[in-house]
């Protein structure tokens, strides 16, 4: 694991220690030290560790990365922002510039004092609350280099705090814009999102390269449910082709709480997702939705965690995929039933279709459980179009490329319909819907009712 | 509660195999060494092909590592600490007939129910039985020779068709395989060889008898079965042991041939002992099983009843490499007590059209894990495969485990692969069902039991399926009355 990216990490980080002067002993820096010191004892996964196998993040020694270690948005105008904003929905909008917020492009609206939506390094400064209780407590850094790596240099980020009984409207959105115009860039940005009891609000998670270099974004995630609180985490994917991502976003829900992670994949390099719920109390409830359509030669791996370890919960999974060109995409769903869970229904679906032989799918949909009384089903499947259905919409008239057309946006809408922010979906179903007819004029009309 | 002493019933049911034959062994010297497999392979009179492809395999093996990814805890072993050759003494020569063979051995098998003398006239089954690690009579050989079948033990097939052997061995599992395998390369000591000619359609069911009969030693069997281009055979194995405290490894290799339109029936009963309540004694199975289906629209066929073993690791699988050829994988994982299985199965999809079909069933009992793994993979080449899987699981008691890790691999458009799993425990509504109607709650487990395995069942030959629930039973025992 000689390479130049931990070489260049392990002096980063003696630099970042020397910037931080009096707060060098502050209770959250020590984690931070010994996120390192795990970093530094097995670096970054290989081919050989079961969780990356297929998924071997080799890029790591391709490029020079550059770890930004402090923020500055100048570079970036309104103008860049506003094309990244999804017409007419009304946002909170958290902009971070290499993983550092920028209040200036941001704009965020609460109504409440006690309503935080604003930066992770703001929380930590002013320890809004007790941030040594949730930083690193529930992201584990010892089973993974990305997300030590991540804790060890954790500054900056979103802090979202919605106190007790709070319902948010507006969505909350993280705009993260790398700037890779100059230099390929590493940014580390830190997440910590604190649901208060029967609150309810939603996320939006977008990452944007500008610039042609390579970016790396490695950003973790902490999002922390109390009673009965409902959060919806969406996480769109559409980055250009030199982006890199490694994400991990840690869910941990008491009683009666409701998480739903959404995860939809458009375009990216090279996209791992770790989406991980331990469910910590009895009655809680998790969805999972994810949506990928690829194509080039992009590489997508969702590796996705369930931890029933309480009695009484209940867990939905569902990812689709549509697989184009050299697309390579890998899903591993894990459920666990710990021996206390009894009376766990947890169901998880995962459907593949591939349109060329280049394309290539690793699916493994696993199931661990440890209690007798639960009910639990995977289903895993991989093929094209259905012959059937082509032939049913043929004899009545419609060309092939329209039925196929027809038949793949009906695949993908069973997961697109259950995004419930109206022009979120608008925009997946366009953005889907054009890709398909893209090559072909001729089904203008199509495109049209599609929309 | 009703249910918690069917549980316990279940847990004290008792191994009724475990008896141990008096016979007289001639062992090679203790633990693992190049003398030792010289010695294996000079008692054996083997050619020297063979020596050299054993040394080969142990140099191999000494710098490999014990494998740890599967779902299975056990303390080390110690490899040293084995004997790799024990065979019933002989005088001489070997028997050239039934009456000849040591009456203390034919009755440790009419006590397993496999009487030799009486099969050979009623049930038409020609066995090749192996003790310890020698094969010990091999019945209606004569009749299967005139239609050019040869089936007989390693050693035999080593010293009158070493060519066939040179040929075919080590071409489906080599000895480099894993590490298992090529411990198993190694020492092994005996085995069923299996050769049909081409154009011949085996007359009736082959079968072979396993048995680990002395202490501290290690069952190293090596099975070989070739079906050349349009022959069919079906062949049957079954497995025992005596109840002893400390564990025994039993490391066998399996290889399958299947040529162009040819066919391979596979079916085994394993009911290796598996310890006692606490976990202690019983058998490590550690067994490599492979077939391919080497020519067009060949098509091998695995089906396993696994009861017995404290540590199952074990995944039958197939390579498909002939066009249209077709695996199937049919499981039954019955655990119990403190047993552990990882076993499942592999399809390797490489010629067009392949099509693959697995159906596996777990039960958990007891304290026991019960684990499917399994890969379906399909090369870009292969288009328009077909795959499909299914593996349940069944939970008793809520002390055990059930898992599954199944991997499947999609390498191109046209392949339809399909895999559904399901894990639940035998619900109340059934058994009330069943009380209902006045079936006790322990008859209705059974019969649950009996029906939810029964799509495995009837695939195997009919002799064994009634062998193959009596076992059910067996290990179900005080559930099923």
């Amino acid at each position: 694991m000689a390479g130049e990216l931990i070489n260049n990490i392990l002096s980063n980080f003696n630099e970042f220690e020397n910037k931080l002067n009096g707060s060098k002993v502050s209770a959250v820096h020590i984690i931070r030290k010994d996120a390192f010191d795990k970093f530094k004892q097995f670096g970054f996964p290989t081919a050989k560790d079961e969780e990356w196998r297929f998924s071997n993040p080799g890029f790591i020694n391709k490029f020079q990365f550059e770890l930004c270690l402090s923020g500055n948005d100048e570079k970036i105008s309104q103008e860049i922002v506003n094309q990244y904003k999804f017409e007419n929905l009304d946002e909170h909008l958290l902009v971070f510039v290499n993983g550092f917020y920028s209040q200036r492009l941001s704009d965020v609206k609460p109504k409440k004092k006690q309503i935080i939506i604003g930066s992770f390094a703001d929380a930590v400064e002013r320890n809004s609350v007790d941030i040594i209780k949730y930083f690193g407590k529930f992201a584990d850094y010892n089973q993974n280099g990305f997300s030590a790596l991540n804790t060890a240099f954790a500054q900056d980020g979103a802090f979202i705090l919605i106190p007790d009984g709070t319902v948010i409207e507006r969505p909350i959105r993280l705009l993260f814009i790398t700037d890779a115009r100059e230099k390929s860039v590493l940014t580390m940005p830190r997440n910590l999102i604190i649901s208060g009891e029967c609150s309810q609000f939603k996320i939006v998670e977008n990452n944007h390269t500008i610039g042609s270099l390579p970016s790396f974004n490695n950003p973790v995630s902490e999002i922390v449910m109390d009673f009965s609180s409902n959060v919806e985490y969406y996480n769109i994917q559409n980055n250009n082709e030199n982006s890199y991502y490694v994400g991990t976003t840690q869910v941990s829900q008491q009683r009666a709480s409701i998480f739903t992670g959404t995860t939809i994949t458009l375009n990216g390099n090279y996209i791992r997702n770790n989406l991980n719920s331990l469910l910590e109390a009895e009655a809680c409830e998790t969805n999972y939705n994810g949506l990928y359509f690829v194509g080039g030669n992009c590489f997508v791996d969702n590796h996705t965690l369930i931890d029933h370890a309480k009695p009484n919960c209940n867990s939905n999974e569902i990812y689709k995929g549509i697989l184009n060109d050299k697309a390579h995409v890998v899903f591993n769903g894990k459920i666990i039933v710990r021996p206390d869970a009894q009376k766990t229904n947890a169901y998880q679906t995962n459907r593949n279709i591939l349109l060329t032989d280049d394309a290539k799918i690793h699916t493994k949909p696993q199931l661990e459980i440890f209690a007798d009384d639960v009910k639990c089903s995977h289903g895993a499947t991989s093929g094209y179009l259905d012959r059937e259905s082509l032939f049913y919409l043929r004899s009545r008239g419609i060309g092939e490329e329209m039925a196929k057309t027809l038949l793949l946006n009906a695949f993908a809408s069973e997961v697109i319909e259950k995004i419930n922010i109206a022009e979120l979906r608008d925009m997946v179903k366009s953005y889907i819907a054009d890709k398909l007819i893209k090559d072909d004029v001729y089904f203008c009309d199509v495109l049209d009712q599609l929309k | 509660m009703e249910d918690v002493n069917i549980v316990e019933q279940i847990t004290l049911s008792d191994y009724k195999y475990g008896f141990i034959s008096d016979i007289e062994n001639d062992t090679a010297p203790k633990g693992l060494s190049e003398d030792t497999i010289r010695f294996i392979s000079e008692k054996k009179k083997e050619p020297k092909f063979m020596l050299d492809w054993r040394l080969k395999a142990y140099r191999y093996w000494l710098n490999m590592k014990e494998p740890k990814w599967a779902n299975i805890k056990y303390p080390p072993i110690d490899y040293q600490d084995i004997y790799y050759y024990a065979a019933p003494k002989k005088a001489g020569e070997g028997p050239k007939s039934l009456e000849e063979v040591d009456p203390e051995i034919r009755n440790t098998f009419a006590k397993l129910g496999i009487p030799l003398a009486e099969q050979q006239k009623l049930a038409g089954i020609a066995v090749d039985a192996v003790l310890d690690s020698v094969s010990v009579a091999t019945t209606f050989k004569d009749k299967l020779s005139e239609l050019g079948i040869i089936f007989c033990s390693m050693s035999d097939a080593l010293q009158n068709h070493p060519e066939l052997v040179e040929k075919y061995l080590g071409t489906v599992v080599p000895s480099t395989d894993n590490y298992f395998a090529a411990l198993n390369s190694a020492v092994f000591s005996d085995g069923s060889f299996c050769f049909i000619p081409k154009g011949v359609r085996c007359p009736m069911e082959l079968s072979t008898y396993f048995r680990i009969n002395a202490k501290s030693s290690g069952q190293f069997e090596r099975t070989l079965i070739v079906a050349e281009e349009g022959a069919y055979v079906s062949y049957l194995e079954g497995c025992s042991a005596p109840m002893r405290d400390e564990n025994q490894l039993h490391a066998a290799v399996v290889e399958l041939i299947a040529e162009k339109n040819a066919e391979i029936k596979y079916s085994t009963v394993q009911n290796w002992y598996p310890g006692d309540k606490e976990g202690k004694g019983g058998i490590y199975n550690f067994v490599t099983k492979r077939g391919m289906c080497r020519g067009d629209n060949s098509k091998i066929s695995w089906t396993q009843v696994e009861t017995g073993s404290a540590i199952t690791w074990k995944y039958p699988g197939c390579i498909l490499k002939g066009d249209n050829s077709v695996g199937e994988f049919y499981s039954v994982a019955l655990t119990n007590n403190y047993q552990q299985a990882d076993t499942g199965t592999k399809m390797m999809h490489i010629g067009k059209n392949t099509k693959s079909r697995i159906v596996s069933k777990g039960i958990s009992a007891g304290k026991s894990q019960n684990s499917y793994r399994g890969l379906v993979s399909v090369n870009t080449k292969a288009t328009n495969s077909r795959n499909y899987s299914q593996c349940d699981s069944l939970l008793i008691g809520d002390k055990c485990g059930a898992h599954t890790f199944p991997y499947i691999d999609i390498g191109n458009k046209s392949s339809v692969v399909e895999h559904e799993a399901t894990t639940s425990k035998i619900s109340d509504d059934i058994i009330f069902y069943c009380n209902q109607r006045g079936i006790s709650t322990e008859d209705a487990v059974g019969l649950i039991v009996n029906g939810y395995a029964k799509e495995v069942l009837n695939q195997l030959p009919m002799e064994f399926a009634v062998e193959a629930q009596k076992l059910l039973a067996i290990s179900l025992e005080g559930s099923v009355g």
